[in-house]
């Protein structure tokens, strides 16, 4: 696996940030877009991509951009 | 259409769909147990009577897979009684069935599997080939019905994708 491909299958978050700030538990974040806690770890963790429709619904749920919630780096993504 | 079926992954958005889901689930389950008891059945009476010629390891086979499907269905059916009767289980089962992450899991440990059971048939058919010529025969069907449904499979996605 090339150093690109390793980048390309994690991405970094901010929903740690967030819910700390907006106090609400992993638990509740997980309930509030329909997918596991361990998903929501995963997340922040930065070992796990989410789709647009749970990136949206997380950038939703905490009524901020999808760019503001999710740190797109552009060289490692090869753009 | 998400292709549904008994094992697969939900949309259900709430616990009341996900109730629907599994009542809808566990008709299918009895349609498979019943299948399941139609094969054990056949197999049993095939055991009775002599004129059938087909040798008691394959009856044992049929009965053992009618039997194995009924089991299974009914494990699965009262497993999904459980989960109707309790919130919080229910709730967990359906985060678990329409977690994206879990789908993707699901279907990399899937391709894993696929790839390991086609290198272990081949080599298999391969090395048994010599002693029993029918393994060959077997792989290269099993080859062709693998190519022509990834080709279909294939055409049916890059079309809806």
């Amino acid at each position: 696996m090339t150093d690109t491909q390793k980048g390309a299958d994690v991405m970094q978050t901010r929903i740690a940030q967030y819910r700390r700030e907006r106090k609400v538990t992993q638990e509740e974040l997980a309930d509030a877009v329909n997918v596991t806690r361990q998903t929501i770890i995963s997340l922040e963790g930065g070992r796990y991509k989410a789709s647009l429709v749970l990136a949206h619904k997380i950038a939703q749920f905490f009524q901020v951009t999808i760019e503001e919630m999710f740190i797109f780096d552009k060289e490692e993504e090869n753009l | 259409m998400k292709f549904r079926g008994i094992f697969c992954a939900t949309t259900a958005a709430n616990n009341e769909e996900y109730r629907k889901v599994l009542k809808r689930r566990n008709i299918w389950l009895g349609a498979v147990a019943g299948m399941g008891a139609l094969v054990a059945l056949a197999a049993l009476l095939a055991e009775r009577r002599s004129d059938t010629g087909l040798p008691d390891y394959i009856l044992g086979v049929y009965c053992g897979f009618g039997t194995g499907l009924i089991l299974g269905m009914a494990i699965l059916f009262v497993r999904n009684m459980i989960l109707l009767g309790n919130e919080e289980k229910l709730k967990q089962s359906r985060l678990e069935n329409s977690d994206e992450r879990l789908e993707q899991i699901g279907s990399r440990a899937s391709q894993s599997a696929l790839k390991v059971l086609m290198l272990v048939g081949i080599a298999g058919a391969m090395i048994g080939g010599i002693r029993e010529p029918v393994l060959i025969k077997a792989l290269i069907f099993a080859l062709d019905v693998f190519v022509f449904s990834y080709l279909v499979a294939l055409a049916y996605y890059k079309k809806k994708m």
